[in-house]
């Protein structure tokens, strides 16, 4: 893993909504997902986990933790790496413009 | 309630208006999943997850009525059964007044976790693309 520098987002100090974006900047191949939120949601995506259902773990350090094309198998191996502590969502491809 | 100035959800810089669930059995609450990052779409009509979804919390699929899915990145069948969907907020706390009793699609070896219609019909969707924020609220 490369090493991660933390960028404030340039409005950072203009409003608290503003505030709320911050993005980490990594690897050319990592890709970041963020959640502005009060605590921040913030973990890298490897370019293996994109296009699959992935696990993160709760807590102050999130991570991905488990990860596959087949929902339960992500889950069982969660559930014994995290007591349980973890959410559930799908990494969508690097590029793909979601449409119907 | 239910839900105001929502934060959209960034990947790739791309923002997108994404909402934390949790899907349960209806006719039994403690199965329940973890809770789950789904796709806000009104563009979709029905409420798609992967079967397994289904597996995890205990409904039977053999008998569920089957409905053909269409779409750029879903296509199959779905198995269509009544599951029960809590809105979460960030922290996963639950938003009362947000619960919703639907009829979910459930797809072989789907991937995506998609909130349809189905569940948005109920609220007034306001998505503010400028602030990257959404609300659901009661009409």
């Amino acid at each position: 893993m490369g090493k991660r520098a933390v960028t404030k987002n340039k409005n950072s100090r203009k409003s608290p909504k503003a505030r709320q974006l911050v993005e980490i900047s990594l690897r050319p191949d990592d890709i970041t997902m963020t959640t502005p939120d009060k605590k921040l949601y913030t973990f890298v995506l490897k370019p293996e986990h994109r296009g699959k259902i992935i696990a993160i773990a709760n807590g102050s350090k999130k991570k991905v933790i488990a990860f596959g094309t087949h929902y339960n198998s992500v889950v069982a191996k969660a559930k014994k790496l995290s007591n349980g502590a973890f959410s559930i969502m799908f990494a969508p491809e690097k590029g793909v413009i979601y449409t119907r | 309630m239910p839900i105001h100035d929502y934060h959209f959800t960034v990947v790739d810089r791309i923002s997108r208006p994404k909402l934390w669930i949790r899907v349960s059995n209806p006719k039994d609450r403690n199965k329940r999943t973890q809770p789950i990052l789904a796709k806000v779409d009104p563009g979709t009509d029905v409420s798609l997850f992967p079967s397994d979804v289904a597996d995890e919390i205990g409904i039977d699929l053999t008998d569920a009525k089957e409905a053909n899915v269409t779409g750029v990145m879903t296509k199959g069948n779905a198995r269509l059964s009544r599951a029960r969907i809590e809105a979460l907020d960030v922290d996963h706390s639950l938003i009362t007044g947000a619960t919703q009793t639907i009829d979910v699609g459930f797809i072989e070896g789907g991937l995506l976790f998609l909130l349809g219609a189905d569940f948005l019909k109920s609220f007034v969707l306001t998505i503010d693309y400028p602030n990257e924020v959404f609300s659901l609220t009661r009409p």
